[in-house]
C-alpha cells in the first residue's frame, strides 16, 4: 500500500512543482516590467553559466537543477513568445510570423525533448561473460553487402573470424545482395554480378565463412538480413555492415546482457569511423575534433539507453533471434529498417541496451553526394516512422519511449527551422513583413538569455562530443537538402526507397561541391537584407531597435552561411586505407645496420604504419625493417616492412613504412589494426573538447572567408569559361556595351 | 444722511438688471505656454478667448507685452492683432525698442459669445537688398502671455427661466476664472449627501474643464446660482419660506426658478423700518434650480437627469423625470480616452480637416488619453492611418513630421513636385512611446518653395491638408498597475473612475459641517471634470465602512475620524505615538529613503493631506484619505487640489498640501511611501500575485526553492527506475 502511495507521490510531486513554477513564470511574463524581466532573465542565465562551470552539476541530482533552470528560461521564452509577441498586423505578416513561430516552436520542442532524453545518461555498464562457456548462446554474424569492394568485405569477414568466442558457437555469413539471381540474370549487368558472386564465394571459402545470396533484392538490406535469418539458426545475430570491422572483444562484452535479461532484444554499440565525413573534413583545422556522429553515440544513445529506448542503428549490434522472428524479422516498411524494427520490439515490451564502447571500425561517406545520400535516407526513414507509426500514439510504448522515439524522428525536420531562420530577418528588411514583434528591451531581457542558454545547454549535454557551433554548421549543411526529401515523405510516405551509401570512394582533387550554390543564395539574400537595413536605419529612426536585432540576426546568418560554404569544399581522398593517428610503442629492427631501437607509432593503417625513432645513421629509402608492435590484450605482432618515406628532424626520423604482407600476415595485420577496441576507445575519448568558443568562432570566420574566396574563384572561372564559349553572342555584346557606357 | 444715501443707492441698484463687472486675466490662462513665439518671415498663431453666454461685454482692453529680435528692420517688420480674423491693430517691430508693452482696445462688436480667436501675426525681415533665409534665427517675435492681460468689462444677462439654460448658460465652461454654485440640502444623511454628490458631479460635468467651486449652506446664497436638493417635502417647505412653490409631479423633478432676493427682514423700508414677511425683488442674473422628488430614488433620478441636460431642451422651466436610461458605460471610458482595439477617426479626436499653409505653418496636436492603468507593452504598435494631400511645386526637402509625446516617429517626405494625395498612409507607432494617461500626437509641417533664392515666391501652392477621416487605432493592453500613485488619482480620479460613473466606489464622510461637505463636493467635481463623466454611481456614506465593502473608498474628514483599520494600513497616521515618515535621500529613480519618527502629534491648521493605500477589506482595492485638522483646512485643501500646479506635484502614496497665508501658492510635498500593491482590470487582484509582485526577492527565492525541490523530487522519482535499467553481472553484484 505504502509503495503504491510512494509511486503516486513520485509522479505527483514533480507535477505539483512544475505547475507552481509555471504559474510563477506566467505571472512574471504578465506583470513584470522591463527591469524585472531583465533581472529574471540575466540572473537565470548567469546562474546557469555558474552551474555549468562546476562538475558537481554534471551528475544527478544537481544535474536536474541545471536542466530545470535551463527549462525555466526556455518556458519563460515560450510563454512570452506565445502570449505576448504574436500580433496580427495583416495576412502576409501573419503568414510569415506564423511560419517563424512554428519553426521556433519546433526548435523549442526539440530543445525540451533533448533535455528530457538527456536527463540521466547511462554510463559505464560493464558486463562480463560467465566462466562456463556452455552457457554461451550461439551467434550468427551477418555481413550484408551490396556493391562494396571485395577488399572491404574481406577485412570485415576476416576480423569476424578473429572474434573471441567459441568457434563452435560462432557462424559468419556474407550476405551478398550484389550477386542475387536477379542481378546475375540481368542482360547487361549480369556478368559483373556473376563475377562478384564468384569472388565473394571464393572469399568465403578462403576464410572459412558462409556465403549467402538470394533470388531478388526485395526489401533491400532488410530483405537481405531476413533471408539470412531464414537460413541460419544462431540464438543471437550480430549485424555488421560490410565496412564495419569488429574488434576481437565485441561478443565478450555484449553477449552477457542477453543472459542477464531474457527480455533484451538488442545491444547496440557505437559506430566508430576512422575517416571524417566531407563536412568534418571541411571543418578541419581545430585540433582533433569529434566526429559528426559522436554526439549521437557518445551522449544521446547513452541517454536513450536510460529510457530503454536505445534502438538498432543497422550495424554493430547484437540482436536476439527469437525476438526478431516474433515481429517477422527486420522490418522493411521504412527505409530505416533498423530503427523501425527496434520500435516494433519496444512496442512489444522488449528491452534494449547500449554498450558505450566502440567495437567496430567503419568508414564514413567520402563525398558530399554520398554524405547527403546517407543523411537523406536517415531523414526520410525516420520521417516515415513518424508519419506511418506515430510514436506518440503507437500502442505498447511507455511514455518516455514515445518521447524518445518522437524526438529521434522529429529531429529530422530541422531543415524547416534552419531555412526559416535564414530568411526570417530578410522578410522584414527586404519585404517589410513584420515577423517578430519584440522591442529591444524584450529581446535583451527574454530572448537573448534564452538563446545563450541554449548554447550552454548544448555544451552541457554534448560538450564532450561536439565543439561549439558545429551543430549549427552540420544542420546548415544538411538543412537545404533534407527539406525536400522530408517533404516528399509527408506527401507520399511509401515512396522513398533504400539507397546504399557508397563507401571507400576516392577523390583525386579538391573542388567545391555544386550543392553549395544554395548557400550563395542565402548569402546574397542576407547581404541585400543588411543593405536594406542600413537604408532603413536612416529612413526610419523609429525602427532602430528592430534594425539592431534583425541586423545582428542577418550577421549571424551570414556568418553561418559563409562557414557552411567553407565546409562544402571537398578535399581529395587518394588513400585506399585510412590512417589513424595513434601513439604506441614500436620496436624497429633494421637488419642492414644491425640496429634495434624503440620508437613510437604515430599513425597506422592496414597497409603500413608511420613511426618516429632516434637513429645514429639515417635509414635509406626502401629500407627493409622489422616492426614489433602490440595491442591492449598483450598480443605481439611482427611485421616486415619497407620504408617509403623518411623525414629527418634532427636525429629523429619520421618514417612511413609499408607492410610486406602475405595472406597469413594480412590476417595478423587485420587483427592488429582492427582487433583492439581499447585503441578505438582511446581515440574516441581523446577526441578534443572545445578549444574555446571564441577560437571556434574565429576559426569558422576564417573558414567562411576561405570558402567565400574559393567559391568566388570558382564562379569567376565558370563565368570566364562561359564568356569564352559565348563571347560572340549578341546579348553578351549588348551587355558589355551597356556596361561600358555606364 | 450718508447712511440714507447708501441705502438709497442699494435700493436703486436692486431692480437694475445688471451692473458692470470687471475681469482681468492673463493671456497665459488661455494657452499651455507662457510665451508665444512667432518665427520666420511670416507667422500667425492664435488663442481662443471664451466669452460666456451670460456676459454682455462692455469693453475689452488688451495689454500686450512682446519682445522682438533686434535684428529686424523696423520698416519691414510688424506685428498685427486680429480678432476673429479681422485685423484690429498693428505695431511696428522696432529693433531700437525690442521690448514693448502696448495697450489696445479690442472692438466689442467683433466679439461673440463662445470662443473668439485672438490671433497675432508677424511679417518680419532682417535684410532688405539681399536674399534672406525665410526662417533665419534672426526672425522672431515673442508675445509674453504671462504679462499680457485682457481686461474685460461686462454686465451679466438675466438668466432665462428655462431648463435649457442649464446646459450652457448657467453652468458654462466659458465663464472665467471659475464657476461657483451654492447647494442647499435637506440634511446630512447618507442619502442626502449621495444625491448632493450626484448633483454636484452633474453640474461639474456641465462646466467641462472650467474649475467650479461649490459651497453648501442652509439657506440661499445671494449673488450666486443656487441649487436646492432634497425630497419634495423639504423642498416645498423651503420654497414656501421664499414665496415660491413647486408644481404637482411624480418621479424626479427639476425646476428653474428666479433667484429670490434677500428677505424683507434684511431690507430697510424707505422709512427705515422693516416690513416683516415682505419679499424683496428677485435677482434676475442668477437662478434657483430645484432638484427634487418624492423619495430619494426620485431625487437621484432628477439629479441624473440634470447631469445629462447637455443641450437646449426642454425650453420649459420644469420637467418631471420618469426614467433615465443611461448608455452602457464601458470600463475606462471617459474624457478623451482612447480605448483599445477601437479605431478613432481624427474628427472624433477633435482634429477636423486641417490645411497647413505657407512657409511656416503652425503645427496641430491631437490630445488623447489612455487608461491610466494600461501596462504598456513594448512590442505592440498603434496604427496611425493618414489621408493627406499636398501642393505642387514644393522643394523636395518639404516634410510632414509626426511627433508622439515629443518624440519624432516619422518624417514623411513630400517629395513629389507635382503634389500628391495619399490614402491609407499607415504609420506603426511603437506603443512604448505612449504612456498611461495623457498623450499627444503632433503634426508639424515643413513646407518650402521650390525656388532659388530671391525668386518670386508664390505661397498659394504651399499647403498640406490632413483629412479628418484619418484614424488612430490603439492595440489592446493588459490593465495592471502598481499603486499607490496619487498622480493617477489626479490625472483622472483613478481608480474611482475605472467605471467612469464611480461604480463600486464610495465616499465615507466623517464630518457633516458645511465646509466638510463642500470639500467633498469640490473633490467630486474635480474627479468628474478630470474624467469627463458624471459620478452617478458614487455613494456617500456617513457610517464608517465595514469589511463588507469590497470596492474603492474615499475617506474625508479629520485624521482622527479615519477608521482604525485604515489607520493601520495608511502610511501616515496622526495622533498619539504614531510613526511619521520623513524622506531623507532621494535616489535616481525618484524614490526616497524614509526615516520614521514615532511621535505624538497634531496635523495643525492650514494644511491637509491626501493618502492612497490598499484597502484592508479587499486586495487590489484602494483607499484615498483626504484629511485636515479642521473643516476649514479641509475646504482649503479641496480648493488647492483644483490648482493645476498642485495636481502636477502629486505622486506616490502621500501628498501634504500647506495652504497657509504665508504661502502665495499651496505648498505640496509628496513622495512614494507605503506598501505597494497592484490592481488589475476588475480592480481586484490575486493576493498571491500581488504579494509576490510587491516582494520580488521572495519571488526569486521561491523560484529557486521550487526548482531545487523539483530537482530533488525528480531525482527521487527516477532513482528507482534507473536501478531497473542496470543490466549484466555488475548489477547483480
Amino acid at each position: 500500500m505504502l509503495a503504491r502511495y510512494l509511486r503516486y507521490l513520485q509522479v505527483f510531486l514533480p507535477a505539483v512543482f512544475a505547475g507552481v513554477l509555471l504559474y510563477l513564470l506566467d505571472m512574471s511574463i504578465e506583470h513584470f516590467d522591463d527591469s524585472r524581466q531583465m533581472w529574471v532573465g540575466w540572473s537565470g542565465f548567469f546562474m546557469l553559466l555558474l552551474l555549468f562551470k562546476f562538475q558537481l552539476f554534471k551528475c544527478p541530482p544537481w544535474r536536474f537543477l541545471f536542466i530545470l533552470l535551463a527549462g525555466f528560461l526556455a518556458i519563460r521564452y515560450i510563454l512570452w513568445r506565445s502570449l505576448d509577441s504574436l500580433i496580427y498586423t495583416g495576412p502576409l505578416d501573419f503568414t510569415a510570423m506564423a511560419l517563424l513561430f512554428l519553426a521556433e516552436m519546433y526548435a523549442i520542442s526539440i530543445h525540451f525533448l533533448g533535455m528530457f532524453v538527456n536527463l540521466w545518461p547511462m554510463r559505464n555498464r560493464p558486463a562480463l561473460l560467465p566462466d562456463d562457456k556452455n552457457q554461451y548462446p550461439t551467434v550468427d554474424v551477418f555481413i550484408p553487402t551490396y556493391n562494396e569492394s571485395e577488399d572491404i568485405v574481406r577485412i570485415t569477414a576476416l576480423a569476424s573470424t578473429q572474434l573471441d568466442y567459441p568457434k563452435d558457437k560462432l557462424n559468419i555469413y556474407i550476405c551478398d545482395d550484389g550477386g542475387t539471381v536477379n542481378k546475375r540474370s540481368h542482360p547487361e549487368l549480369g556478368m559483373e554480378a556473376w563475377e562478384r558472386h564468384y569472388r565473394l564465394r571464393r572469399l568465403a571459402a578462403e576464410l572459412g565463412v558462409n556465403y549467402l545470396t538470394r533470388e531478388t533484392n526485395r526489401s533491400a538490406k532488410a530483405g537481405n538480413l531476413n533471408h539470412a535469418l531464414n537460413h541460419t539458426k544462431g540464438e543471437l545475430i550480430l549485424v555488421l555492415d560490410c565496412d564495419h570491422v569488429p574488434t576481437r572483444d565485441f561478443l565478450t562484452r555484449t553477449v552477457e546482457y542477453f543472459l542477464a535479461d531474457p527480455k533484451l532484444f538488442l545491444v547496440q554499440t557505437p559506430h566508430f569511423f576512422i575517416n571524417p565525413t566531407p563536412v568534418e573534413k571541411g571543418l578541419a583545422g581545430v585540433g582533433n575534433p569529434n566526429g559528426e556522429n559522436d554526439m549521437f553515440y557518445k551522449e544521446i544513445h547513452r541517454s536513450l539507453d536510460f529510457w530503454n529506448s536505445s534502438y538498432f542503428c543497422g550495424s554493430a549490434a547484437l540482436l536476439r533471434r527469437t525476438c526478431l522472428e516474433e515481429v517477422g524479422g527486420i522490418s522493411g516498411k521504412t527505409i530505416t529498417e533498423d530503427a523501425e524494427t527496434a520500435f516494433l520490439l519496444h512496442s512489444r515490451g522488449y528491452n534494449s541496451a547500449y554498450m558505450d564502447r566502440p567495437m567496430i571500425c567503419g568508414l564514413s561517406p567520402e563525398s558530399y553526394h554520398d554524405y547527403v545520400l546517407q543523411r537523406r535516407r536517415w531523414a526520410q526513414g525516420m520521417t516515415q516512422l513518424l508519419v506511418m507509426n506515430n510514436p506518440l500514439l503507437a500502442p505498447g510504448l511507455s511514455l518516455h519511449q514515445r518521447l524518445c522515439y518522437f524526438n529521434s524522428c522529429f529531429y529530422w525536420l530541422f531543415g524547416f527551422a534552419r531555412f526559416t531562420y535564414f530568411v526570417a530577418p530578410a522578410c522584414f528588411l527586404i519585404l517589410g513583413l513584420r515577423v517578430y514583434h519584440a522591442s529591444l528591451p524584450q529581446i535583451l531581457s527574454i530572448v537573448v538569455p534564452y538563446i545563450l542558454s541554449t548554447f550552454i545547454v548544448m555544451d552541457f549535454f554534448y560538450g564532450r562530443a561536439r565543439q561549439p557551433f558545429f551543430s549549427e554548421i552540420y544542420e546548415s549543411v544538411e538543412a537545404m537538402f533534407l527539406m525536400p526529401a522530408v517533404v516528399s515523405v509527408f506527401l507520399n510516405p511509401h515512396q522513398p526507397s533504400f539507397k546504399v551509401t557508397p563507401k571507400g570512394q576516392k577523390m583525386d582533387s579538391d573542388f567545391l561541391n555544386p550543392l553549395a550554390v544554395i548557400f550563395f543564395f542565402i548569402i546574397v539574400v542576407n547581404l541585400v537584407a543588411m543593405g536594406m537595413g542600413v537604408v532603413k536605419w536612416f529612413a526610419f529612426p523609429i525602427l532602430h531597435d528592430t534594425l539592431i536585432v534583425t541586423g545582428a540576426w542577418c550577421s549571424y546568418n551570414l556568418y553561418l552561411a559563409l562557414a557552411t560554404l567553407g565546409a562544402f569544399w571537398e578535399r581529395k581522398q587518394i588513400r585506399h586505407f585510412h590512417r589513424v593517428n595513434v601513439s604506441e610503442p614500436v620496436k624497429v629492427s633494421i637488419p642492414r645496420l644491425g640496429l634495434e631501437v624503440e620508437g613510437e607509432v604515430t599513425d597506422l593503417s592496414l597497409t603500413g604504419l608511420a613511426f618516429r625513432v632516434q637513429l645514429p645513421f639515417p635509414p635509406a629509402s626502401q629500407e627493409r625493417v622489422m616492426l614489433e608492435v602490440g595491442d591492449s590484450y598483450g598480443s605481439t605482432y611482427h611485421f616486415e616492412a619497407k620504408l617509403q618515406r623518411i623525414i629527418t628532424r634532427g636525429d629523429m626520423y619520421n618514417c612511413g613504412s609499408e607492410f610486406l604482407l602475405d595472406d597469413k600476415k594480412y590476417a595478423e595485420a587485420v587483427a592488429y589494426m582492427y582487433g583492439d577496441s581499447q585503441r578505438w576507445l582511446d581515440m574516441w575519448l581523446a577526441k578534443s573538447r572545445s578549444h574555446g568558443t571564441l577560437r571556434m568562432l574565429g576559426h569558422f570566420i576564417r573558414m567562411g572567408a576561405k570558402g567565400a574566396r574559393l567559391c568566388t574563384t570558382m564562379f569567376w572561372e565558370m563565368a570566364q569559361g562561359y564568356w569564352q564559349k559565348h563571347k560572340g553572342n549578341r546579348v553578351i555584346k549588348i551587355i558589355l556595351r551597356t556596361a561600358r557606357i555606364a | 444722511m450718508r447712511r440714507h444715501i447708501a441705502w438709497f443707492l442699494v435700493a436703486l441698484s436692486l431692480p437694475l438688471p445688471a451692473f458692470a463687472l470687471t475681469q482681468q486675466i492673463a493671456l497665459e490662462k488661455f494657452s499651455s505656454h507662457p510665451v508665444m513665439t512667432l518665427t520666420c518671415i511670416g507667422d500667425e498663431q492664435s488663442l481662443d478667448i471664451p466669452i460666456p453666454d451670460r456676459w454682455t461685454i462692455k469693453k475689452i482692453n488688451l495689454t500686450l507685452h512682446y519682445t522682438s529680435s533686434n535684428n529686424l528692420i523696423a520698416d519691414l517688420a510688424q506685428l498685427g492683432v486680429k480678432l476673429n480674423t479681422i485685423p484690429v491693430a498693428q505695431f511696428k517691430l522696432n529693433p531700437a525698442s525690442p521690448d514693448m508693452t502696448v495697450e489696445l482696445a479690442l472692438p466689442v462688436q467683433y466679439l461673440e459669445p463662445g470662443y473668439n480667436r485672438l490671433a497675432f501675426r508677424v511679417a518680419q525681415h532682417f535684410m532688405t537688398r539681399e536674399c534672406e533665409r525665410p526662417c533665419s534665427p534672426d526672425l522672431w517675435t515673442a508675445v509674453n502671455l504671462k504679462d499680457s492681460v485682457l481686461s474685460i468689462e461686462y454686465e451679466e444677462k438675466p438668466v432665462p427661466l428655462s431648463l435649457a439654460s442649464v446646459s450652457d448658460f448657467m453652468f458654462d465652461p466659458k465663464v472665467f476664472p471659475e464657476g461657483h454654485v451654492n447647494l442647499i440640502t435637506e440634511d446630512r444623511s447618507s442619502d442626502a449627501l449621495t444625491v448632493l454628490g450626484m448633483t454636484a458631479s452633474g453640474i461639474a460635468r456641465r462646466f467641462d474643464y472650467r474649475n467650479v467651486t461649490f459651497s453648501v449652506s442652509r439657506d440661499l446664497q445671494p449673488g450666486a446660482d443656487n441649487v436646492l436638493v432634497g425630497r419634495r417635502a423639504f423642498v416645498s417647505s423651503f420654497l414656501a419660506g421664499h414665496g415660491l412653490s413647486l408644481g404637482n409631479t411624480e418621479g424626479g423633478y427639476l425646476k428653474i426658478l428666479p433667484m429670490p432676493g434677500a428677505k424683507a427682514t434684511a431690507m430697510p423700508t424707505t422709512t427705515g423700518a422693516q416690513e416683516p414677511g415682505a419679499e424683496a425683488p428677485t435677482d434676475p442674473n442668477h437662478a434657483l434650480l430645484v432638484v427634487t422628488g418624492e423619495q430619494y430614488d426620485h431625487v437621484k433620478l432628477a439629479a441624473a437627469t440634470l447631469a445629462n441636460l447637455s443641450y437646449g431642451f426642454p425650453g420649459a422651466p420644469e420637467l418631471t423625470a420618469h426614467k433615465l436610461r443611461m448608455p452602457d458605460v464601458p470600463e475606462y471610458a471617459g474624457r478623451e480616452v482612447v480605448r483599445a482595439n477601437k479605431t478613432y477617426d481624427f474628427k472624433t479626436l477633435n482634429f477636423s480637416t486641417t490645411s497647413f499653409k505657407g512657409i511656416n505653418p503652425s503645427g496641430k496636436v491631437i490630445n488623447f488619453r489612455l487608461p491610466v492603468d494600461f501596462l504598456i507593452k513594448q512590442n505592440l504598435t498603434a496604427k496611425l492611418n493618414l489621408h493627406f494631400s499636398y501642393g505642387a511645386g514644393m522643394r523636395e526637402t518639404s516634410a510632414l513630421n509626426v511627433v508622439v509625446n515629443d518624440k519624432v516617429v516619422r518624417a514623411i517626405h513630400l517629395g513629389d513636385k507635382d503634389g500628391g494625395y495619399f490614402e491609407n498612409y499607415v504609420i506603426d507607432i511603437p506603443t512604448y512611446l505612449f504612456r498611461p494617461g495623457s498623450n499627444t500626437i503632433a503634426f508639424g509641417v515643413e513646407l518650402q518653395p521650390s525656388l532659388k533664392e530671391c525668386d518670386l515666391a508664390l505661397m498659394g501652392n504651399m499647403f498640406l491638408t490632413i483629412f479628418e477621416n484619418s484614424s488612430l487605432t490603439f492595440p489592446d493592453m493588459p490593465h495592471f498597475v502598481e499603486l499607490p500613485k496619487l498622480e493617477l488619482f489626479m490625472l483622472n480620479g483613478f481608480p474611482f473612475t475605472r467605471w467612469p460613473d464611480g461604480f463600486e466606489s464610495k465616499i465615507y464622510m466623517a464630518g457633516d459641517d458645511d465646509a466638510s461637505v463642500t470639500a467633498m463636493l469640490n473633490l467630486i467635481g474635480l474627479i468628474t471634470q478630470k474624467n469627463g463623466f458624471p459620478l452617478l454611481g458614487l455613494q456617500v456614506d456617513r457610517e464608517p465602512p465595514t469589511a463588507k465593502w469590497k470596492g474603492d473608498l474615499i475617506v474625508i474628514g479629520p485624521p482622527a475620524s479615519v477608521p482604525q483599520e485604515f489607520r493601520a494600513r495608511s502610511p501616515l497616521s496622526v495622533g498619539n505615538k504614531t510613526e511619521i515618515p520623513y524622506p531623507v535621500v532621494r535616489d535616481w529613480e525618484g524614490e526616497y529613503t524614509i526615516a520614521y519618527s514615532t511621535q505624538s502629534n497634531h496635523l495643525g491648521g492650514d494644511r491637509g493631506y491626501l493618502m492612497e493605500f490598499e484597502s484592508p477589506f479587499e486586495p487590489g482595492r484602494t483607499v484615498v484619505v483626504m484629511a485636515a485638522e479642521n473643516s476649514s483646512s479641509l475646504l482649503k485643501l479641496s480648493m488647492a487640489l483644483m490648482e493645476p500646479e498642485v495636481q502636477a506635484q502629486a505622486q506616490g502614496g502621500i501628498m501634504l498640501v500647506e495652504t497657509g497665508a504665508q504661502h502665495t501658492k499651496p505648498k505640496v510635498t509628496s513622495f512614494q511611501i507605503g506598501t505597494r500593491y497592484t490592481t488589475g482590470k476588475a480592480g481586484k487582484s490575486s493576493q498571491v500575485e500581488s504579494f509576490l509582485y510587491d516582494h520580488p526577492y521572495l519571488y526569486y527565492v521561491l523560484i529557486v526553492l521550487l526548482t531545487l525541490s523539483f530537482a530533488l523530487a525528480l531525482y527521487w522519482a527516477l532513482q528507482r527506475y534507473r536501478a531497473s535499467r542496470k543490466l549484466g553481472r555488475s548489477a547483480g553484484k
